[in-house]
């Protein structure tokens, strides 16, 4: 489905990756592990067109996109979650999600969305008149969810979902992400949270230092040396 | 002291700097809403009030077009030319970094300013009037209400200003684009990880704000005539309203336009009329050196 | 600073002498026509190449340095009128006005650097605009002081003669130039570097923002308001459209862009192309627009197509800043 050939991609004259490969299968849960500064989020970014691509190629259902600007790939069914979330907090929560559909071409069946968001997150309909910036932090990364699901995205990126979230709160969060991939969605997830994401993913790499450095199954990867000793025994 | 400042004339003046500000808070709103969402500075904003003002006399009054066919050529002709200017002098300078779109921006609005103040000077007093001055009177009867009578053109411009930062705040808050122009305005990566077409919001917003601009150039000079160099100083009102009023709010650029359209009044009434375009300069500087945040306080969405 | 030529070392050092030679004694094989048309270019090109201390090093957008140069002229002027007997004393006590007029001049700069550096980007750069409309509107209003719509004549017996004013205003062009190079070589330079490149880091490496600004402001204003009252005395009178026209303000800065901003030689390039423009366009064209749309149409082009003028796209040295 996702298919990112050698991308490479600078700030300036900072070069934040390096001919980094990789790709997801359609119904495919991959994740991308690696410590802080590594590039997890340059590469979700550069994915997105938010930020261009200095070399390589980002193919999607058969097609380049990398001279495509970013609302055509969010159209294309590419879908973000954020690193820190980003919802808009002086808008509601209902605003918040409406905005998501119209974005995307969706104002016609803006209530079939909706229910669908909804569905996945009930507390929303409960939350829907409320400011988007008063809720808890949980809250506000199912609503940063729920805005996602509003563009009926083929791909679903989460960028450290889990970050700055109470462990009781990340399980049930990754028990959604859980249901979304059950119900055949294609996940691409960021994480930190080595444990956690390397459990759930089908396949994952581990990115250092803006390179590829490891790649394969997610269990594997959970009983590999490297793996354990760098990210996990601490 | 030219006269006595009675209760009727207070009003007077009261009723005219409300009209004023009004119209300045409108124009303000559009500028700061073209700012907020694509950070492009117009300084070439003032003069599509000019643009307003000279076409609408035009058509009004050397054509001698009745007020309704006028009014409709007009609305489509100005969002027409937004569209376009938004297309030759704003698309352009997308997809450069922020600090050049800046100065790109000051560059090419400052010389779409220049060029078009300029050649209407020129060619209106060529063609049309060796004095351009751009000015239309409305016959209206004066309104008596509590026993102090009003200017009836003072009341139509103030309807007219209600009337559009209404109409402003329904597009904002009610429909898709407004909403979307309010997401990029306070999240602009925020706004495009949604879907939000940028390219959509920047011709909506310009073509839209530029027609209110337009428009309220048509409403001012009823109260008071207009010239083809006023452009540049009217943007500069409109960054006042900005300064005081904070970028993107609605609230804020109405009492900043009021502020201003009352002591341009006041000091008219006072010291006469030449000092009112120093007091809009005065305030400016005394807001940023008492609140350089503006006295509203900063943008919201 | 690797972006400032070093215009004043071996051979560059040499070429400069050679220009500068050249051009003292330029004036012997000119007619009077073509040497006023040089002095007025000496004129704007100092305009230009102080709104480049901001404009450039600093990165601030100054659309009223005209502000300045019109300011210095009116102060030198309304200082005559209004003290006719020290005037008539000689021209020493010409040279004494003069020195109080640009103290008047940098004084003012100081004083509104305090509400101008509260602003940034686009506010700055129009409030800078407001300010030279602001004292252009005090100027017609204080008719008694100024002369209103009407200016200021001075009695012939003022008048500096033409050769000693072209060669003035080459001293006062070539310290503008030197004042350029000097401050892109000193501590001030690097400090209004870092600013440009970034206000908190600046801030966060002790560098006094407001103090580099204001200094930087102060110094640009002297050399223009010098030029004004070399302008000004040079002709016999002020009014508002010879010495504060919205082209004295807003030519430096088509000259410093279209030249190349940050760059010692940018304005002067820009400013020999401009001028040759504009020569060309008052007497050898018939326009279908006033020269003041046409410099619009310039600065159009510039901001569309070539917004880093003409020598940094030959050069090529900037870099593309990172989205933020
Ligand atoms: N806007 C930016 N400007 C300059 N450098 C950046 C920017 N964003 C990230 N970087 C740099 O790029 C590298 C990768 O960052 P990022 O993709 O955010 O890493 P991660 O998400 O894995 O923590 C880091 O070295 C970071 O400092
Ligand atoms: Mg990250």
């Amino acid at each position: 489905m996702l298919e990112v050939r050698q991308l490479s991609v600078s700030y300036g004259d900072l070069r934040a990756l390096w001919d980094v490969s990789f790709r997801v299968s359609a119904g495919e849960l991959v994740a991308i592990i690696g410590p802080n500064g590594a590039g997890k989020t340059t590469t979700l970014r550069a994915i997105l067109g938010l930020i261009p691509a200095a070399a390589g190629e980002i193919v999607f259902n058969g097609r380049h996109l990398n001279h495509e600007p970013s609302h055509r790939r969010v159209r294309e069914g590419i879908a973000l979650v954020p690193e820190g979330r980003r919802i808009f907090p002086y808008m509601s929560v209902l605003e918040n999600l409406e905005l998501a559909a119209h974005a995307t071409g969706g104002s016609r069946d803006l209530e079939a969305r909706l229910a669908q968001a909804f569905a996945v997150f009930p507390i929303l309909a409960e939350r829907r008149g409320q400011l988007a910036g008063t809720m808890s932090g949980g809250e506000q990364q199912m609503l940063a969810i729920g805005r996602a699901l509003m563009a009926r995205p083929r791909l679903l990126m989460l960028d450290e979902p889990s970050l700055g979230l109470a462990p009781v709160v990340v399980d049930r969060l990754y028990q959604t992400i859980r249901d979304l991939r059950a119900q055949g969605l294609t996940i691409l997830l960021v994480e930190q949270y080595v444990y956690g994401a390397l459990e759930l993913a089908d396949r994952a790499y581990v990115l250092e230092i803006g390179r590829i450095t490891r790649e394969g199954e997610g269990q594997e990867l959970l009983h590999d040396d490297y793996v354990r000793k760098t990210y996990l025994v601490v | 002291m030219s006269s006595l400042l009675t209760p009727q004339i207070l009003l007077e003046l009261l009723l005219g700097g409300i009209s004023l500000g009004g119209i300045y808070a409108l124009m303000a709103l559009a500028l700061s809403l073209a700012l907020a969402t694509t950070h492009i500075l117009n300084v070439a904003h003032g003069s599509f009030m000019v643009l307003g003002a000279a076409a609408s006399t035009l058509l009004i009054k050397y054509l001698g077009l009745s007020p309704v066919p006028s009014l409709v050529i007009l609305v489509a002709g100005f969002a027409l030319v937004g569209w376009v200017f938004e297309l030759v002098c704003v698309r352009p300078l997308q997809g450069r970094a922020p600090d050049r779109i800046l100065i790109g921006s000051i560059l090419i609005t400052f010389g779409f300013a220049l060029a078009f103040e300029a050649g209407l000077g020129f060619y209106w007093a060529k063609l049309v009037d060796p004095q351009p001055t751009f000015s239309l009177t409305l016959t209206m009867p004066r309104l008596t209400l509590w026993g102090v009578s009003l200017s009836g053109t003072r009341l139509v411009i103030l309807a007219f200003v209600c009337l559009a930062v209404l109409v402003f705040h329904l597009f904002l808050t009610k429909t898709p684009v407004g909403k979307m122009a309010r997401a990029i305005a306070q999240d602009y990566e925020g706004a495009l990880i949604l879907g939000v077409n940028p390219r959509l919001v920047s011709v909506t917003i310009f073509t839209v704000g530029l027609l209110a601009t337009a428009l309220s150039g048509l409403f001012f000079i009823l109260a008071t005539p207009l010239g083809p160099h006023d452009g540049l100083r009217l943007t500069l009102v409109a960054m006042t309203v900005i300064v005081i009023g904070g970028v993107g709010s609605l609230p804020g650029a109405l009492l900043g336009g009021i502020v201003l359209g009352i002591t341009d009044v006041f000091t008219a009434f006072v010291f006469g009329a030449v000092w009112s375009p120093v007091t809009y300069v005065l305030v400016f500087f005394v807001v940023l050196l008492v609140r350089p945040q503006g006295l509203v306080g900063i943008r919201q969405g | 600073m690797a972006r400032v030529p070093g215009v004043f070392r071996g051979r560059r050092l040499l070429a400069v002498g050679v220009v500068l030679i050249g051009l003292v004694v330029l004036p012997r094989f000119l007619t009077r026509d073509l040497v006023t048309a040089l002095f007025f270019a000496f004129a704007l090109i100092t305009v230009a190449l102080n709104y480049d201390l901001l404009g450039g090093f600093l990165g601030y957008l100054n659309l009223g340095q005209g502000t300045f140069f019109g300011g210095g002229a009116y102060a030198v002027f309304i200082l005559t009128k209004h003290m006719p007997g020290v005037a008539a004393a000689g021209p020493l006590a010409l040279i004494g006005l003069v020195v109080v007029a640009v103290a008047i001049i940098a004084l003012f700069a100081a004083i509104v650097a305090y509400p101008l550096f509260r602003l940034k980007g686009a506010y700055f750069a129009m409030a800078t605009f407001g300010l030279f409309l602001l004292v252009r509107q005090l100027i017609l209003n204080l008719e008694r002081l100024t002369g209103g719509a009407f200016g200021i004549y001075l009695p012939p017996g003022y008048y500096v003669d033409q050769r000693l004013a072209y060669w003035l205003m080459l001293g006062v062009v070539t310290l503008s130039v030197a004042v350029n190079y000097l401050i892109s070589q000193t501590r001030l330079g690097v400090g209004l570097h870092a600013i440009r490149e970034s206000e908190p880091a600046a801030a966060a490496i002790g560098i006094d923002l407001f103090r580099h600004k204001q200094t930087a402001l102060v110094i640009s204003v002297i050399p223009s308001a010098l030029a004004g009252c070399l302008f000004g005395l040079h002709f016999g009178y002020v009014d508002l459209e010879s010495v504060l026209g919205v082209d004295k303000t807003l030519l430096p800065v088509i000259m410093a862009m279209l030249g190349g901003t940050g760059l010692v030689l940018g304005p002067i390039v820009g400013g020999v192309l401009i001028r040759v423009i504009d020569v060309s366009l008052k007497n050898y064209l018939t326009l279908p627009i006033p020269a003041l749309g046409v410099y619009g149409l310039i600065l159009m082009v510039i901001g569309l197509f070539m917004p880093e003028g003409i020598l940094a796209g030959l050069t090529r040295r900037r870099r593309v800043a990172p989205r933020a």
